[in-house]
């Protein structure tokens, strides 16, 4: 039987970047001088984060560096009247376990893309992503989402693929997306037990 | 003995063997089980963890320990190299293998096709592979086929993506047929990708480990090898170190095992980094070079009824109709170059796949029983390179350039007409913007879409060259035989030998050539 759910509306129409060599130069530079930048300020601002709910402590990131990403979950997977949010279903300390499960490479990988989401909406909005209202968040990330710059698009897809997979594999998220899930009990393996 | 967990080893431990297999997927699994049965005292070092279903692989009229949960994120960070999280340098492509005792066929979809005659005629060709001719890989494609119960799917198996897939295939007249199963007693529950909890996808953990076991092969999972050990030109064993599973850092525990063959089977992403790390095999300067991995696109359609891809067969239904590129009498990229299957993902998957992000991307959600999907693996022909970094830790880089991206943008338009015909009411890209494509004359959108790092991500599961089987030693890692050109008593015993993408799932291909170096190791080399 059909649903009533009607589809996401058309985007605008897609512009062709083609690629050349200098072209890519040209933003490699730019993603250096951005990552160096967000460092920077990261550091030279201290990055004093907002406060966390009671009881939330992140193995792996930072405050700061958390903080960010809690604002993220927020716009990714923000609940609604009948199903819960990332923030509901603890996705930013999901992704920080994770972390603390994977060497410094994708570490420092998850922090560089959140710092660059962070300190990047000062040049494009005068604030820091964290301190946005939401419908300007919105617009920051839909900015990210279509750079032209691969390094600003990386940084926001990479930890959006995080919060959707983290967020989408717990049972309270299948909550009115018709999945009617598995079929055999959850089970810690040997190792854990 | 049966299979010992790296939580029951402790300190230093030694082993002498006939033979060491490292890996036990479809390449070691196989050679481990063949030279046991022949009575060889063989080792297996595995890197992932053993995880089971509801019955227990080596005594199936026990239960099992339910670990294969079908819960996407236990999955994927048990069975999944580097917990499902590793890519290439920029990002644009997920590496899809597998870390666990049976490696990535306790992941993989089961489809089980024999090499097709003209691959293996360009590796004749090209390369000089003797000996791998059709009628000569027959004998072990009809054991395997035996051994692993392949067949092709059956009609009650099809879910509805694949029963959409066949219409879409059957209106436009491509041709397709129903992809060779290695299964048995299937309940088409639809976690082949999670690893099957019924013991009914004929894995290497549910068929050739069990047998090599119980023909008394040892089994060490969670070791991972650090090195392999040589002297005086000839491999002597290799030295591994123990990982805990609960934080998947080492152990402390640490094991040697010296045997006087040594068969390299970590895979076609683990082998060419470990003979770097160890300094061996490589004077031709290929070893990481060449490499290929079958990339995939995916383009989903949103039908006007249930479709309900998670459950069931994933790719009951193939198309072989682009399996090879197309080139005008220049050579030039015409069309093709892709094997084009049925998509199935699960929630999480699909809702890193889909576009968008807060209400946008959860009318997506909301419309996922409506879902349906192609996906296409590239006949990948720009290689890739795998490197260590200053830490001995392997990178990746793999081109989304070239032919490789004209085929990539080739299948989405293909993928996006199969699902129109099927009747889907407006088909889209996986790209951050969702790119829709409702009919025919929406398809040059495909042409500019952007598919670079942070646009698209691109599966990548069936790496193949970084060892690369050749006749030369300037143009290759290992002989035909899979001995290393520079090493005697080294062979390599997985995918990394193709010296080409293999154009199918190359499972099937991987067990043949495994078949065939355990009748040579057999024939020649081991006491």
């Amino acid at each position: 039987m059909p649903r009533p759910h009607a589809p996401p509306p058309e985007p605008p129409a897609l512009r062709a970047h083609p690629i050349t060599r200098r072209g890519f130069l040209q933003r490699s530079a730019a993603a250096a001088a951005c990552l160096a930048g967000a460092g920077l300020l990261q550091a030279g601002c201290g990055g004093e984060a907002l406060p966390l709910p009671p009881g939330e402590h992140p193995l792996v990131l930072g405050l700061a560096d958390y903080g960010v990403l809690r604002a993220l979950c927020a716009r990714l997977v923000p609940g609604g009247p009948n199903h819960p949010g990332a923030i509901d279903l603890h996705v930013p300390l999901r992704v920080d376990r994770e972390l603390s499960f994977h060497g410094e490479r994708l570490r420092s990988d998850v922090r560089d893309a959140l710092r660059l989401i962070e300190w990047g909406a000062l040049l494009t909005r005068l604030q820091r992503f964290s301190r946005l209202d939401a419908r300007a968040q919105d617009a920051e990330l839909e900015a990210l989402a279509r750079s032209r710059l691969a390094v600003r698009r990386t940084a926001f897809q990479g930890v959006r693929f995080l919060v959707m997979f983290f967020h989408y594999t717990q049972d309270p998220a299948w909550a009115g997306i018709g999945y009617d899930g598995p079929w055999v009990a959850r089970r810690a393996p040997a190792a854990l037990a | 003995m049966g299979i010992v967990e790296g939580f029951e080893i402790t300190g230093e431990r030694r082993e002498q063997a006939d033979v060491l297999v490292i890996g036990s997927g479809a390449g070691g699994a196989t050679v481990a089980m063949r030279l046991a049965e022949a009575g060889k005292r063989v080792v297996v070092l595995e890197r992932g963890g053993y995880y089971t279903g509801l019955v227990d692989p080596l005594d199936p009229t026990r239960p099992g320990r339910g670990e294969l949960d079908q819960r996407e994120d236990d999955m994927l960070v048990r069975i999944d190299g580097g917990r499902g999280l590793v890519t290439t340098r920029d990002g644009n492509v997920t590496l899809t293998y597998g870390s666990c005792v049976g490696g990535a066929t306790v992941h993989y979809w089961a489809d089980s096709y024999r090499t097709p005659p003209d691959r293996l005629e360009r590796w004749a060709r090209e390369f000089g592979l003797d000996g791998l001719s059709e009628d000569e890989l027959r004998p072990h494609f009809e054991r395997i086929e035996r051994d692993l119960n392949v067949h092709p799917a059956e009609e009650a198996r099809y879910n509805g993506c694949n029963r959409l897939f066949r219409s879409g295939l059957e209106a436009l007249g491509w041709h397709g047929e129903p992809v060779p199963q290695a299964r048995k007693g299937c309940v088409g529950s639809g976690y082949c990708m999670q690893g099957c909890a019924y013991d009914a996808k004929q894995s290497m953990l549910v068929t050739y480990v069990p047998r090599a076991v119980r023909a008394g092969a040892r089994v060490f999972a969670d070791c991972e090898v650090e090195r392999i050990l040589a002297e005086g030109g000839r491999a002597v064993g290799a030295a591994a170190r123990g990982i805990d599973r609960v934080t998947g850092r080492p152990s402390g525990a640490r094991i040697e095992v010296r045997a006087p063959l040594v068969v390299l089977a970590a895979g076609g992403y683990g082998s060419a980094p470990l003979l770097l790390r160890s300094n061996l095999a490589n004077s031709s300067g290929l070893v990481g070079r060449k490499l290929h991995a079958n990339p995939c696109s995916m383009v989903f359609g949103l039908f006007d009824r249930d479709v309900v891809m998670w459950r069931d067969i994933p790719a009951a239904h193939g198309c072989d109709e682009w399996r090879l590129a197309r080139r005008d009498s220049h050579g030039r990229y015409l069309e093709g170059g892709y094997l084009l299957m049925p998509n199935q993902l699960g929630p999480a998957v699909l809702a890193a796949f889909l576009p968008g992000f807060g209400a946008e991307h959860r009318r997506w959600m909301e419309a996922m029983p409506r879902l349906g999907g192609t996906i296409a693996w590239i006949d990948d022909v720009e290689t890739g390179r795998i490197t260590l970094d200053a830490r001995g830790e392997p990178r990746y880089a793999l081109p989304i350039a070239g032919d490789n991206a004209r085929m990539l943008r080739d299948s989405m338009k293909k993928g996006a007409l199969l699902l129109l015909a099927a009747g889907a009411r407006e088909v889209f890209l996986p790209d951050p913007l969702g790119t829709r494509i409702r009919d025919e004359r929406d398809l040059p959108r495909v042409d500019t879409v952007e598919i670079g790092p942070g646009a698209m991500n691109f599966a990548a599961p069936h790496p193949a060259g970084a060892c690369r089987m050749g006749k030369d030693p300037t143009r290759s890692v290992v002989a035909p035989t899979g001995e290393s050109h520079d090493v005697r008593g080294l062979y390599v015993a997985d995918p990394s030998v193709f010296p080409t993408a293999v154009s199918v799932d190359p499972s099937e291909t991987i067990l043949a050539f495994s078949h065939r170096l355990a009748d040579h190791l057999l024939a020649h080399a081991v006491a």
